[in-house]
């Protein structure tokens, strides 16, 4: 999994993100949770889209970019065909 | 102790002096709920009628992982589960947001009310309005944007308080958490706060403590594409030609 910085616009102080790619495609973004409104959560990283059975309706917070990886591919080995 | 309901009702039917003293005698004082303590459990059987008299509670339902989605909002005067009593087991659980008092009725008592004409037509409005409330919601998380959503629950809320008499025109204290708010509209948390900042940010909204404030009621109104048709309240239905 390749994790390239990425700018994004949330209108809000979030803006470090990652782009996640496997296989050189798109998988998921990742955005780093900076906004002093977020709180206790401050600093974790939040899934903000992902593809191709990257999704959940109530993704966790990831304390690092390690942990993101682990749920990614946790979420890739579960997929179904349908 | 019976205030809210009797204005509830009101606001969807008039009523006259003698149902209004019936409804005071049946309610009581009700049962005293902490905040998070179920009404009725999702699953379980109730031979009882609940009635919020007062504090703020919430329909939910639970899935196999634990998530919740919320499915409505129970305010004072709200009738939780009219015909509940019918049913096996809940298909759904009402638990207390806030400390809740909360009425417990009989069906006798029911019968009671609904073999009074005014009555049974409230609380016949009062049903179609629990359907109406699901069918907006429903149309609300399929097809609105995260702020409009949340803004679409804002307004209805600040309508259905105020009829009883628990909003000014343009305010009222939301006892609701973000994550509350998320499994509410079906958005995250992180995503629940980008929206209320956006809301905040375009000056349609202003929170201060537990307490909201919107200070142009109509600009967020619009915003969230908000037609109080749906409550079919009495001043609405009146006001229109």
């Amino acid at each position: 999994m390749e994790f390239l910085p990425v700018k994004v616009e949330t209108g809000s102080a979030d803006e470090e993100g990652r782009l996640v790619l496997l296989n050189g495609k798109l998988i998921a973004v990742l955005v780093r949770l900076d906004d002093p409104d977020h709180g206790p959560v401050v600093g974790q990283w939040s899934l903000e889209a992902g593809f191709n059975g990257v999704d959940s309706t109530k993704p966790p917070l990831f304390a690092n970019l390690a942990a993101a990886e682990r749920w990614l591919g946790r979420q890739l080995g579960d997929l179904i065909p349908v | 102790m019976s205030t809210a309901v009797i204005r509830k009702l009101e606001a969807l039917h008039p009523l006259p002096d003698e149902d209004k003293t019936l409804l005071h005698a049946v309610m009581g004082r009700g049962r005293t709920l902490k905040s998070g303590e179920d009404i009725v459990g999702e699953g379980d059987h109730t031979d009882t009628v609940h009635v919020i008299i007062e504090g703020h509670g919430y329909r939910y339902k639970t899935l196999p992982d634990g998530k919740r989605q919320i499915i409505g909002y129970l305010v004072p005067g709200d009738f939780c589960d009219l015909y509940g009593f019918l049913l096996d087991k809940m298909d759904h659980g009402m638990a207390a947001r806030t400390p809740c008092q909360v009425a417990e009725l009989s069906e006798d008592h029911v019968l009671m009310l609904t073999s009074r004409p005014a009555l049974a037509r409230a609380l016949w409005w009062s049903e179609l309005v629990n359907a109406a409330i699901l069918r907006e919601w429903l149309v609300n998380m399929g097809r609105r944007t995260p702020s409009a959503r949340v803004a679409h629950i804002l307004c209805e809320l600040l309508v259905r308080l105020q009829v009883v008499g628990q909003a000014t025109d343009d305010s009222f204290r939301l006892e609701l958490s973000q994550a509350e708010l998320g499994d509410t509209v079906g958005l995250t948390t992180v995503s629940v706060n980008r929206a209320l900042q956006r809301l905040r940010g375009a000056g349609l909204i202003v929170s201060a403590g537990r307490g909201i404030t919107i200070p142009d009621v109509d600009a967020l109104k619009a915003f969230a594409e908000f037609d109080p048709s749906y409550l079919h309240f009495r001043q609405d239905r009146e006001e229109r030609p």
